[in-house]
Formats: C-alpha cells, structure tokens, sequence
C-alpha cells in the first residue's frame, strides 16, 4: 500500500535533532553548552508566553523610593499584582518584575501540593530569572558511594562558575566550605552592619565559645567585575526589584551566546506534555498544538517537579517517591549599637554567610541580608502591635536590623511525590521528627552566637517555613549505579526509558544545606559533556 | 423578545435599551433619527403616522413625548399618535406598555399632565400597562434632571420653594428595570404602576443633594415663595415660562403624592439610596471605596493620604472584584487612628474581621509604594544618635501599648465599629 509505506519512510526518518532539551533554566542551558559545542544539533524548549515587558526601577533603590511617583508600578504592579500575592512565601514572588517567571507554573504543570509550597517556572531561564543567586560546591566526601567520579564533577563546576561569574573570593573561614575562590571575582562591598558583624566576629574568633560556626562572606553569582555583555554590581539595591546591570546571574541571559552555534534552536511557548516514542527516538508534544518535535534523545531539564512528573508519566510509574527539600527558616537580628544607622544603597543579596555544627550528621547554612531594599510590608505584619505603631518603630529599628535565612540538609524533609490516576502530580509535605528539634537547636545557637557578635536574635522573629518554602528541590529519580525503576543511571537516564535523560535536580541524588543550583548545573554539564562524546562516536 | 421602543435615543429610552439589549432582547428604535448601531432603527415622527410594526414585536414600549410642548394644540396630535400606536401593537399582539408622568391627571394644571392622562385612559381601555414614574435622575445630564443639574451648576444659589413640594425621585436605571420587570412578565394586564420613593422628599432636599453628590459644590439655599413664581410667569407670558423651564417647575408644585409601595412589590424593585445614584457611576460604590481607602491610608501614613493613592487603593480592590467598602463608620472617617481599635488579631482574626485584615495588607502596601510612603515607611536617611533612636522607639511601645490598653477597655465600642458596616450593609 502506498500510504502505508510513506508512513514508514516518514517514521525511520532521521529525527531532526539529537538533543532536546526540555527547560532553560540553570540545568538546561548548563547541558547545551558540551552538546552544541560538540556540533550536535539541539533544541531547547521552554513554555515562556508572549509577556509584556516589565517595569524596572531605573535610578538606585533608595533615590526612586523618596521621589518616583511611579514606584508602586515596579513594587506592586500595574495590574497590583503583589497584592493578589499577599500570602506568598517570598517576597521574590511578589515582585511584579518577576510575575511572569512563576505565572501558570503549577496549573501548566499539573503539580497539586499538601501542606508543601510547590513553586516552579515555565519561564525562559526558569527559576534562576528570580533565585538568591547562593553557589557552592559540594565536597568529594558528598559525593562519597555515588557513580559519579569527583574529578569530572570539579572539571564541570569550573566551567559553569567561570560562565556564570561568582564573586566573594576572599581568604576566610568559609573558603574551604564554598570551594569556590579559585574561579571567582572579589567580593562586593559590605555595608555599615554586616562590617560591624565581621569585625565583631574577627575580633573574637581565637577564643569564640561556639565550636562549629563559621562566618565568612557570601559567594554569589553577582558580578563584582564586568563579564561579557554584563556589568558589576553598582550597589543600586535593586536586587530584589531587578537588576538594570544584570549583574546577577539569570539562565536567560545564555540564550543569546548559545543562539550563536549554529546547532542551537530554541522555542517558546511550547508546554511539553507528553513523551512518546518513535522507532528509537523520542518526541515531545504539546496539548495545545499539533507540533511534534523528535530527537534522538531527551534530557529533561524543566525543574525537578515538573521534570519527575514528566519520567513518572511515561513510566507509568503510580508509587509513591521521595522528595528532598531543605527545611528553612528566617530570622531577624537587631545591632543595638548601630541604631541610627542611615539607609545606605547596598547589595540587596546574601553578604555574610555562615556554616553552623548542629549534629554530627547535620550542619545548617544561613546567610544575612540587608533590610534596605525589601518592602517593610514583609515584617509590618509579623509585629505583634497595630500596624500603624508597627511601622512607627520599624522605621527606627529596621535601620539596624539584618535579616537571615537558614537552611538544613534535605535528609531532614520526608516529602512524598505521587503521580496521580489523572497525570497530575501530588506533592505532600512532611518533615522528619528530628526536624523541630534541630530548629529549636538552631535559634538557640544562633541566639548565643550572634550575641556574642553584639547581635540580637529578635525574639518570636525566627520563623521556621513550611516545606518546600526553601525551593530547593532534589532527588526524586536520584543517580544510582544500578538503578531500578524510579532511579537513574550515572548520567541521569531514567531507567525504563533509554535515551530520556534528566539533568536538573531531579537526579541529584541527595540534597546538603548549601545551596544546590550550582551543583545541578555542573552535574547538567558533566552529563552533557558525557553524552556528547557518546553521541560524537556513535555518528563517527 | 423582539421590542420597539419609541422615544429610545431619550434620556429614559437610551438607558432602556442599553439595558433591554444587555439582557439578550432584541430592540428596534422608532425614533426620528436613525440609532446608534447595535439597535434596528424604524423611522417614526410622533407627528407622522404609526410606523408598521415589525412581525415578531411582543412589546411596544411607548416613551417619546413633545416634551418642549411648544403649542396646546399638540396635545390632541399626542393622543392620536398614542392611538394610532395602540392599534399597530394590537395588530401584532404585542404588548403595550406607555411611560406618563406622575404628574397625569384629569384636571392637572399643566397641559402636559393632562395630555398624559388622556393617553393613560386609552392605553388601560386596550389592557395596556401604563407606568407613572416619579423624579427621573441619574445617569448622563438629559431630561429634567439635566436642566435641574445645570440650574444647579450655574446658579451659586438653590431656590427652595415654600412651601415645598415633594418629589418622589427614581434613578433613570431602576426605571428602565421596572419597564423591562414590566416586559418580561405575563401576569400584567391594564395596570397603572407609580414607581418613585416611597417616601418623598422636599423639592429642595433633592436640589441640594445634586449639589452636594452630582455637583460636587456647596450652594446656599434660598427660600423663594412659591407666589413669588407665580407673578413671574404672568408677567413673562406661558410661551416664555415654558422656554425657561417654569412650567416643568409648577408641574411640580402641585405634585399630588403617589403611593408607590405596592407596585415597586409587585415588580420586584428595589430603588437605590438617592445619594449613590447621584454619583456618576450610578452606584456611590467607588465613592465609599475611596472614603474606606482615605480612611486605611491615614490610618498608616498618619496624614492625609495623597489622591492618587486613595484611587489607586479603589482600583485594586475594583480588580479584585470587590466593590463594596466595609467601613461606613462616620466617627472612623472622621478619626481615621479609632482604627487602631480594630487593627489587632481579636477583631482581624474573626470571620467579621478578615476583610478588613485583607484590606488593610492592601492599603499598606499600596502606601508603602509611594514616596509619601516611603517617608513615613523608610525614614529620613540621616544619621541619628542611637539614643535619640531608642527614645523614639520607646515613644512608639508606649504609644502602641496605650492604644492597647484602650483597645481593651473600648472592645464594645470597636464591636460596634465593624457592626456599624454590617447594619449599613442590611440597610
């Protein structure tokens, strides 16, 4: 039969691409660069709509606020978009420059969540368009029985923090911690309460009273010197509102270096939905057009929710998984001494970092930032006076207040994901019972430690998040040598689907304290540099 | 239902058919000049003949009127158009349903109640419906109210007749509902229904509310006898008294009340409150957003809030799709820091309280947003001895802690500030 055969030439007709990358975020674009270098022909998609651009604050922070009387567009939004948010977990996830980063993410996605903040982005450059910009390595002993070889994984970190640009190389306690000096920029400037913190922590270090604490400052993936087409932080304070140097490192901005190889295609507005597969190679499909895209293989890179429901609806996969999440908290710390302090235009991102003992199997990572740059709405709520006075006292207090997040390891979650009769994914939310413990441990040591700095943990101020408000998610299809259905091989193919990779933190096979971006984005390159030699053979 | 409506570019007509095509009717306009767009037009002069009525038509509503009544001798032309209408709708078996005047009356002093009342006599022998309303008001600036509101506008002054007459005022939009309450239902049969204020109000009382809601100025009342108007108009003759609107004014004063309980029952309206329907969105209801949105700003910025926060704070809540303000108490207006009372977890944590707890996030955020805002939210940016700091931080816990205790002790009066909102809301 004629039609018959036509169908078949059409079915064993080279597919058009040999990657496709689902996502472009940190994962995705980190996993293009070996494979579009290597010649391959790649397609990266990512479910970003036509958004309108945003408004951005054009002068510094504190110059804007006393005197644009448009502010309340890039701090509220045209279409008072923070005030539809009000309850959300972060103040990133008001900021109306970032609406359209987490906009439809969940719905698109089909992820349901109990008692677990599921946070994800169908935007181009994904969740990093709004990230805390943290980095750091994990050391050789985390890596300890995994099938990954720790030298390949250091070759990849390298690659990735001299792409992105990392700065805060500086000779301290945390140097060691961070693992990062050797491919950074300097750090940026402290402001007046963070130096006074330094200072204090300095002074008192031969003989500090706390075993298992270490200060030091922040690496972050903020420029301290231009790199690029990007220039360094000028200490605006827009931070949080967006950055008019894109001095902080966003996935976007890759897209126009990777347009630049010849192989690379991208497009948006495409929702993958399903994955199917065709005479040994695999296509994506989208719901809402007709288009299908083939490549020889898949790597998933949409983020670790969306990405696991992706493998488990092909897999058919309806038992319950794990989950890893970092428990968070955050908390407030008053320098007496520095009350009448002046607003100053300062990095609105972490400045001070610290590493904090708390069990031999459990260490916590916090940073501190500055009050300058955040909407004082955040804390008028959480002052258990009215809120006229609130805002009376803050004004004089906040001055000399920084704030501070906390973080433990993921093995201190107990999350389950679980994909659904009808293709969505429920998460549900649970913590370990060592975990309310080991936060009580925390505030106290804190507490202590930082009076000692001449800092005051404000009392009632040390809030601990509900799970998944750390948005550090890890591990649901974790590498294993010998994986078994649920699992991945050493480069992130899922077991039961050969050719479909997952290179975001979905495969990550545990989750430390530290911020884990970096690190996903390095495993994304050490897998993509692999699969670029296997696939560079295989042709050859 | 297929309706003509004559007289449907008319102040009433228009807001008519407006409505009548919102509900999903079908509405041709017998009108002189052709209509605006989504309507059929059919040509029809009240002066001419009756126009052919479009097959299918279930209801002729009759509104157009020689409202200039330029001559006595229309009158007679009036009622035979209105016949001649009759006989065009009872040929098609549609509904009739004319619009008079609460002035009609046999022995009315003007020609033009009596005009009405002739028509009304026809209509009821053909079991047509027949629809007296009150004080037209409300809406665009047209009709009688339109002359009342740009008298108003002009004249630094407002003439309150004595003694008063009463007016029974109804809002342009409530009418059009009864008509079409009228339309819609089969149970209605040579009716007359009076459709104003049940209770009604001094002629003055009306004008000055145009000033104070429409006009938005204040104006003096000045009492002008009645007797006074009466030497005028025989000293400037009926055909100027007419131009000056004069007549239309004495067509008020001898106002015979009308009961309108029962057919505003019987039709199932409920008129809005004459303040909210003065306001030109016909409703008031952004106004008492604005009130509520001056009252939470100045509550948190401790001074009067800019304007254009205070719209901003309406047009948030607007696109949240609430239109509705929850703060209708005069003291809080008049003493926006009584909202401290309210403004702790015992009344925001209950059901009554969280919308209140919602609108005040609102408001602070929309406060903080601003430079005024960030003045009061982040501070001067000079630097301060920390003890002059920790001064005023005490000065602040004292303050708050004052309020606390007052807070306490006038829990009843807060409880019947919230209550207030909920009576309101009732009434």
């Amino acid at each position: 039969m004629p039609g018959g055969c036509c169908l078949e030439a059409k079915l064993t007709v080279k597919p058009e691409f040999d990657v496709i990358i689902v996502g472009s975020g940190p994962a995705g674009t980190s996993a293009a660069y070996p494979l579009v270098k290597a010649g391959l022909k790649v397609l990266m998609v990512d479910a970003q709509a036509d958004t309108s651009p945003s408004v951005l604050p054009t002068r510094p922070f504190l110059s804007a606020r006393a005197d644009d009387a448009h502010q309340w567009k890039w701090m509220i939004g045209e279409n008072f978009h923070a005030l539809n948010q009000l309850d959300a977990v972060s103040p990133k996830l008001k900021t109306p420059t970032h609406a359209h980063v987490f906009e439809g993410f969940s719905a698109g996605n089909r992820i349901e969540t109990d008692n677990f903040v599921g946070i994800g982005s169908l935007a181009t450059g994904g969740l990093s368009n709004a990230w805390g910009c943290g980095v750091a390595t994990l050391g050789t002993s985390d890596f300890a029985g995994l099938p990954i070889d720790y030298a390949e994984m250091q070759t990849s970190y390298e690659t990735v923090a001299r792409r992105i640009g990392i700065s805060g190389r500086i000779d301290d306690d945390l140097s060691s911690y961070f693992g990062l000096d050797e491919w950074s920029q300097p750090p940026l400037p402290l402001d007046a309460l963070h130096q006074r913190l330094l200072e204090q922590y300095n002074r008192r270090r031969p003989g500090f009273p706390a075993p298992g604490f270490r200060l030091g400052r922040s690496r972050v993936a903020v420029l301290s010197q231009p790199l690029d087409e990007r220039k360094a932080c000028d200490l605006s304070g827009n931070c949080l509102w967006g950055c008019h140097n894109q001095a902080l490192y966003s996935a976007s901005q890759e897209l126009r270096k990777l347009k630049q190889y010849p192989g690379f295609r991208h497009t948006q507005d495409f929702l993958v939905e399903d994955l199917l597969e065709q005479d040994g190679s695999w296509a994506i499909a989208d719901h809402r057009s007709a288009l299908r895209l083939r490549g020889t293989r898949l790597l998933l890179a949409a983020g670790t929710l969306a990405s696991t429901r992706l493998a488990l609806k092909r897999l058919n996969h309806s038992a319950p998984i794990p989950l890893l999440s970092s428990p968070t908290a955050a908390f407030l710390l008053w320098l007496p001494k520095m009350l009448g302090t002046p607003r100053a235009s300062t990095f609105g991102l972490g400045q001070l970092s610290f590493a904090l003992e708390l069990t031999a199997a459990a260490t916590a990572f916090g940073s501190t930032f500055s009050t300058t740059g955040l909407p004082m709405t955040e804390f008028v709520s959480r002052i258990p006076l009215s809120k006229r006075y609130s805002i009376e006292l803050l004004k004089n207090l906040l001055s000399a207040c920084v704030v501070g997040n906390i973080f433990l390891p993921g093995h201190l979650s107990n999350n389950t994901a679980v994909l659904r009769p009808d293709g969505s994914l429920r998460i549900s939310g649970q913590v370990h019972p060592e975990l309310p413990g080991l936060m009580k441990t925390a505030e106290a040591k804190l507490r202590r430690i930082y009076w000692k700095m001449g800092a005051l943990l404000m009392p009632m101020s040390f809030t601990v998040g509900r799970p998944g408000a750390d948005i550090h998610y890890a591990g649901t299809l974790p590498m294993h040598l010998t994986p078994r259905i649920g699992q991945t091989d050493r480069l992130g193919e899922v077991a039961g689907l050969p050719g479909v990779h997952i290179v975001d933190g979905a495969c990550l096979p545990s989750l430390t304290e530290k911020s884990h971006t970096l690190t996903l984005m390095a495993n994304a390159d050490r897998i993509a540099r692999s699969l670029a030699t296997t696939i560079g053979n295989q042709t050859a | 239902m297929k309706l003509v409506v004559t007289g449907a570019t008319g102040y009433i007509g228009q807001r008519l058919s407006a409505l009548a095509a919102a509900r999903g009717h079908e509405v041709i306009c017998a009108t002189r000049q052709p209509c605006p767009t989504p309507y059929a037009w059919l040509p029809y002069d009240l002066r001419g003949p009756a126009p052919e009525c479009p097959v299918g038509t279930q209801a002729l509503i009759h509104l157009a009127a020689d409202t200039a009544g330029t001559a006595h001798s229309g009158a007679d032309d009036e009622v035979r158009a209105a016949q001649a209408l009759l006989r065009c709708a009872e040929q098609g078996s549609a509904k009739f349903i004319f619009i008079s005047s609460q002035t009609a009356e046999a022995t009315a002093t003007g020609a033009y109640g009596r005009t009405k009342w002739r028509i009304e006599q026809h209509v009821l022998a053909a079991f047509g419906t027949v629809i007296r309303p009150g004080q037209v008001y409300g809406g665009p600036e047209r009709g009688l109210f339109g002359l009342l509101c740009r008298l108003v506008r002009r004249s630094p002054f407002i003439p309150i007749l004595m003694p008063a007459p009463c007016v029974q005022p109804i809002h342009v939009d409530d009418l059009a509902a009864a008509i079409l309450a009228v339309v819609e239902r089969d149970d209605i049969h040579a009716e007359i229904f009076n459709l104003g204020a049940v209770q009604p109000i001094a002629f003055g009382h009306f004008m000055m509310s145009i000033a104070t809601h429409r006009v938005r100025a204040a104006r003096l009342p000045i009492p002008v006898p009645v007797g006074l108007l009466r030497l005028m108009r025989r000293s400037v003759g009926l055909s100027l008294s007419t131009k000056l609107g004069l007549e239309r004014i004495f067509s008020l004063i001898h106002l015979p009340p009308m009961d309108s309980e029962r057919s505003l029952q019987k039709l199932g309206i409920q008129l809005r409150v004459l303040a909210h329907g003065l306001h030109r969105s016909g409703h008031g209801q952004r106004r008492g957003l604005l009130q509520e949105a001056a009252v939470l700003l100045h509550y948190l910025l401790k001074r009067p809030p800019q304007r254009s926060l205070v719209s901003r704070y309406a047009r948030a809540l607007e696109g949240a799709g609430k239109t509705r303000p929850v703060i209708h108490s005069r003291l809080l207006m008049g003493w926006p820091i009584l909202l401290t009372l309210l403004d702790n977890p015992g009344v925001l944590r209950k059901p009554n309280g969280q919308e209140l707890a919602w609108r005040l996030q609102v408001a602070l955020g929309i406060a903080e947003a601003s430079p005024q805002g960030a003045q009061v939210f982040l501070g001067v940016q000079q630097s301060r001895s920390p003890v002059a700091t920790l001064v005023a931080l005490g000065l602040s816990a004292v303050k708050a802690l004052a309020w606390k205790t007052v807070a306490l002790l006038g829990r009843p009066v807060a409880r019947r500030l919230l209550l207030g909102s909920e009576t309101h809301r009732e009434a």
